[in-house]
């Protein structure tokens, strides 16, 4: 009180303040910190439980690996550069190793090993050959992009629409629409409004379609009741209608405004016709035989062949990079024929471990030492620390000193749902979470990342955008219970998937996130200087190169790291599955339509059964190998984080 | 030492003895799968092996002996894929059996009278199957050292609507203290059956009570207090014997002295009005797959079984006269629905 008054003098001022609220905040960090470790350790030792080894064990393990690796780390403390690629190899030793143990979960370790010595190796090997010859490896990378797109469409499409009438949809529709875009390419005023002119059409489209169906919900009833004529035609002739009118419609404009290449208008009705072709030709006809090889003909190996013979034609070098693709998909054949017909009788999944991580350091060891880089001895650190750890485990096992009696086992990773809980494992909910990761990450990352680009880079500072805006970072707030609502209402009620499927859920999960794609992937964007911008506009680009190739190559590590952290939130969720129907128990599902399990559902439920071991431990195995997903997760975020701020 | 080895090794010597080593060693090791396969499971299934996929919703109560039950049928036919999620009884026939996502509900209680007609609405046929006998076990904390034993009337005025608020409103000798009561919430079927067999009325329950779903939720809160009182299925009590104390309970109706909840007691029917039925209940029309079929006929073959149905869940198994109608009804059953196609 009295330093108070003495404090109006200058010279005498008072900190005690200060240094109380310095003291206030830092208090405030360290209980949550502090809250979180104190969580983290009880939940691990429930796990690991590492009192129950014996002195002797960690004795043999500090002398395995506890000593080695303070010597080790002494010396990279001492030696920088060693040090760094120490914590490179280390890093890409456990990426490896997270990779490996994925695969080998996901296949088993016999198709593993196979896919890995048939397949890996060989496409590794002919990547790092490539990656000497610039021209060759963008040839290639072009050719694997044309071939996952095309199967990629073709089977999400025909997952939708079934693969009859994809493959028809893909003749009548695909072909016409990949002849008229190079006929645009050649005559860019008619392409341009060529694309324009099919834009509106497509608008038209919408725009009928979403009339159709609020017509039939308003009127409570079906378009055939109302009308009498048979329900699909009807709705076809106004999706029809829709698109002529939206040509129609932005014919007018551009006739008026004496736009040239007016010749484009007609790109619409080329689509439309080849549209109603094969509405038609499915209501009509079944193809009987041979849908699915056609498909992939039509979809894959015509683009393939288009390319080749592009890349023969009009560039004689490059040729060599056409065979990326082909390395990887005939190894693949070879081990799935293999699979088929032998069984491997040795260690498959200490191989297939032995052999990528051997692999991946090896490889690291080769790059430095080819390229005369220094340092290159911190290479052996994995080696000495991955190989003292095991020692000393295996040198216990020997000696029979028992080490601690872990819950989170090889067997919990591998063995599926069980009463007791010394069986009980993680492995279908764990394949199914991966199978949920994978929908969210297709889903999320195009969709997101595409609005993320529209409302930077075209919207410009319109109310839409300002709409658009507010909506999502509000969604971003919703509880994910009502996305399981959502989820439950749109997917399964209206959408026609069955109850608990896997698709439901991971579709539910990706808008759960797509909020939080959006507006990380808009900060990323937001973070490429205008500069460059203007200065890619002032060497002549459009917008849409100055996008593809200044924009986003700049973005693409900021919205990579949003887009994991958000996967991360996603793979935590419980509530939204449990509303879409996952069940906490189940097999692997076979195929995505099918009932799913996820691993947060199935710690929950062992957090609430009736015996104690399964609530303490085989839950905090769980939790656990949750968490060990999570910060694997979190860890690319930040690899990826890093890399980017220092090439900046 | 690792440069050594980098730079000692060329890079074409490396891969051609790397090739060369894998191949020889693929060579000796590979075995044909036909006859690996012939040779590794020979117990010949009659009919080809049995696949497809059977959804099961419903009650928490019986979800351990469905587990049960799903683990050892996998273990005979590893090609079936069997979901078990728990949902509550109510909630497992509202939104996931009576729809016709599920094929088999489990319940801890009857289908009600409103559960069959929207099952009937979507065309579902339930069939019951009992599974096991439960003994619904009323706990109390440790230290109540007053409690060893409850009327059917005094639980009555405890959980009844308008229930007792202090423990000396119920039994004068008892202590001037306030209740705290712990149960399950009203989706669960051991709520609905406690009501019934107590109260003797559908939803005759007090609301002003911690309902939780979780069990476990129980046992915390009974634990924590010294006046507090709960009640959930044996199996349940069974994981926790440490931590609660099972109050015996005395029925009025017959003329047996205090019951303690014990399996015996409930097998040989003398722990009433608290020992009730479990069941499955399976729509009629999914048995003409014969996956589901065999899933039921294995169930009904094992709810005998002491290692399976007591030691590993905690529920009375039924006796044999017992099984042998469940089998007849569920025989019953798959006859009309293969029959008519």
């Amino acid at each position: 009180m009295a330093t108070q008054s003495e404090s109006t003098t200058f010279g005498r001022v008072n900190r005690i303040r200060g240094v109380v609220f310095e003291n206030i905040t830092r208090a405030a960090a360290l209980v949550g910190v502090l809250a979180l470790f104190v969580l983290l350790v009880y939940t691990a030792l429930d796990a690991f439980q590492p009192f129950t080894a014996e002195r002797e064990w960690y004795v043999l393990l500090l002398g395995t690996f506890g000593i080695p690796a303070l010597l080790v780390g002494s010396y990279c403390w001492s030696n920088r550069t060693v040090g760094r690629v120490a914590i490179r190899a280390v890093g890409l030793a456990l990426g490896t190793l997270a990779l490996t143990t994925v695969l080998v979960l996901w296949l088993g370790g016999q198709l593993a090993l196979l896919v890995v010595v048939a397949s890996v190796f060989p496409t590794g090997a002919y990547l790092a050959y490539l990656l000497t010859h610039r021209r060759e490896l963008s040839v290639g990378l072009q050719f694997v992009g044309i071939i996952v797109s095309g199967g990629g469409i073709a089977s999400i499409v025909s997952f939708f629409l079934g693969t009859q009438a994809t493959l028809v949809y893909a003749i009548t529709v695909g072909i016409p629409s990949a002849l008229l875009a190079l006929f645009f390419l050649r005559n860019p005023a008619v392409g341009s409004l060529g694309v324009r002119a099919t834009a509106a059409a497509i608008t038209g489209t919408g725009i009928a379609a979403l009339g159709l169906e609020v017509a039939s919900i308003v009127l409570g009833m079906t378009v055939e009741s109302s009308l009498g004529i048979p329900g699909e035609s009807t709705a076809v002739g106004v999706y029809a209608l829709g698109a002529v009118l939206g040509t129609g419609v932005y014919g007018a404009i551009a006739v008026r405004r004496r736009v040239p290449g007016l010749l484009g208008l007609f790109a619409p009705f080329v689509l439309l016709a080849g549209a109603l072709a094969g509405f038609w030709f499915h209501r009509e006809y079944v193809i009987v035989s041979g849908v699915v090889p056609a498909l992939y003909g039509v979809t894959v190996v015509l683009p393939a062949l288009a390319y080749v013979l592009d890349v023969f034609r009009t560039r004689s070098e490059g040729g060599r990079g056409l065979a990326l693709p082909v390395v990887f998909a005939l190894g693949l054949v070879i081990a799935l024929q293999m699979h088929e017909r032998f069984v491997l009788l040795v260690p498959a999944v200490e191989l297939v471990f032995g052999l990528t991580t051997a692999g991946a350091i090896g490889t690291y060891g080769w790059w430095l030492s080819d390229r005369d880089r220094s340092g290159t001895s911190g290479v052996a650190v994995p080696v000495i620390l991955g190989g003292g750890l095991l020692a000393g485990v295996v040198l216990g096992r020997r000696l029979g000193i028992s080490g601690p009696d872990t819950w989170l086992t090889v067997d919990f990773l591998t063995n599926g749902s069980h009463y007791e809980p010394g069986l009980a494992g993680i492995h279908p909910a764990l394949i199914g979470s991966l199978y949920l990761m994978v929908i969210v990450t297709f889903v999320s990352f195009p969709v997101g990342v595409g609005a993320a680009i529209y409302l930077e880079e075209y919207a410009g500072e319109s109310r839409l955008k300002r709409f658009l805006e507010i909506n999502i970072s509000n969604l971003a707030g919703v509880p994910s219970v009502v996305y399981g609502l959502l989820g439950v209402g749109v997917f399964i009620r209206y959408g026609g998937l069955r109850l608990g499927a896997v698709v439901a859920g991971g579709f539910t999960l990706a808008l759960l996130i797509l909020p939080i794609v959006i507006i990380s992937a808009q900060e990323a964007i937001k973070a490429v200087p205008d500069s460059l911008r203007q200065a890619s506009y002032g060497m002549g680009a459009t917008r849409w190169q100055t996008i593809r190739n200044v924009v986003l190559p700049r973005a693409l590590p900021g919205i990579l790291t949003g887009t994991i952290l958000a996967l991360g939130r996603a793979i935590g969720e419980t509530a939204p599955l449990i509303m879409v129907g996952l069940a906490a128990i189940g097999g692997v599902p076979d195929s995505l339509l099918d009932q799913g399990t996820a691993m947060p559902l199935q710690v929950f439920s062992w957090a609430l059964d009736a015996k104690e071991l399964f609530r303490e431990n085989v839950a905090a195995a769980g939790s656990m190998t949750l968490l060990i997903a999570l910060l694997s997760l979190n860890a690319t975020a930040i690899v990826i984080r890093n890399r980017y701020q220092r090439e900046q | 030492m690792t440069r050594e080895m980098a730079c000692g090794v060329s890079r074409r010597s490396f891969l051609a003895g790397a090739a060369g080593a894998g191949a020889t060693g693929l060579a000796g090791c590979i075995k044909s799968r036909a006859e690996y396969d012939s040779g590794d499971s020979g117990d010949g299934n009659a009919g080809g092996p049995l696949s497809g996929e059977i959804g099961i919703a419903g009650s928490s109560t019986v979800y351990p002996l469905t587990r049960t039950m799903r683990v050892e049928f996998l273990d005979r036919h590893p090609d079936v894929r069997i979901s078990v999620q728990s949902t509550g009884t109510g909630g497992g026939f509202g939104s996931y059996f009576c729809t016709g996502d599920r094929v088999i509900n489990n319940a801890s209680r009857g289908i009600k009278d409103s559960e069959r007609e929207q099952c009937a609405e979507n065309d579902i046929e339930p069939l019951e199957i009992r599974v096991a006998t439960d003994a619904l076990t009323v706990v109390v904390n440790n230290e109540a050292d007053w409690v060893d034993c409850l009327t059917v009337d005094e639980l009555a005025q405890i959980w009844g609507p308008d229930g007792a608020d202090r423990w000396s409103d119920v039994r004068e000798e008892w202590p001037d203290e306030e209740f705290e009561l712990y149960g399950p919430a009203s989706t669960s079927g051991t709520f609905d059956y406690f009501t019934e067999a107590i109260m003797g009325e559908e939803d005759a329950h007090r609301s002003d009570y911690s309902a939780t779903e979780d069990d476990n939720t129980i046992v915390t809160g009974v634990k924590g207090s010294k006046y507090s009182m709960g009640y959930f299925g044996f199996a349940h009590y069974n994981g926790n014997s440490e931590a609660v104390k099972a109050v015996s309970i005395e029925d009025p109706e017959t003329d047996a002295e205090c019951v303690e909840p014990t399996l015996e007691n409930a097998a040989e029917g003398r722990y009433t009005p608290l020992s009730r039925p479990l069941f499955i209940y399976v729509a009629k029309g999914a048995l003409a797959q014969r996956h589901v079929a065999e899933f039921c006929r294995f169930y009904v073959r094992n709810v005998t079984s002491e290692e399976l149905v007591a030691d590993a869940v905690g529920y009375v198994p039924l006796t044999e006269r017992q099984q042998a109608f469940q089998r007849g009804r569920l025989e019953a059953a798959i006859d009309s629905v293969t029959s008519d196609e």
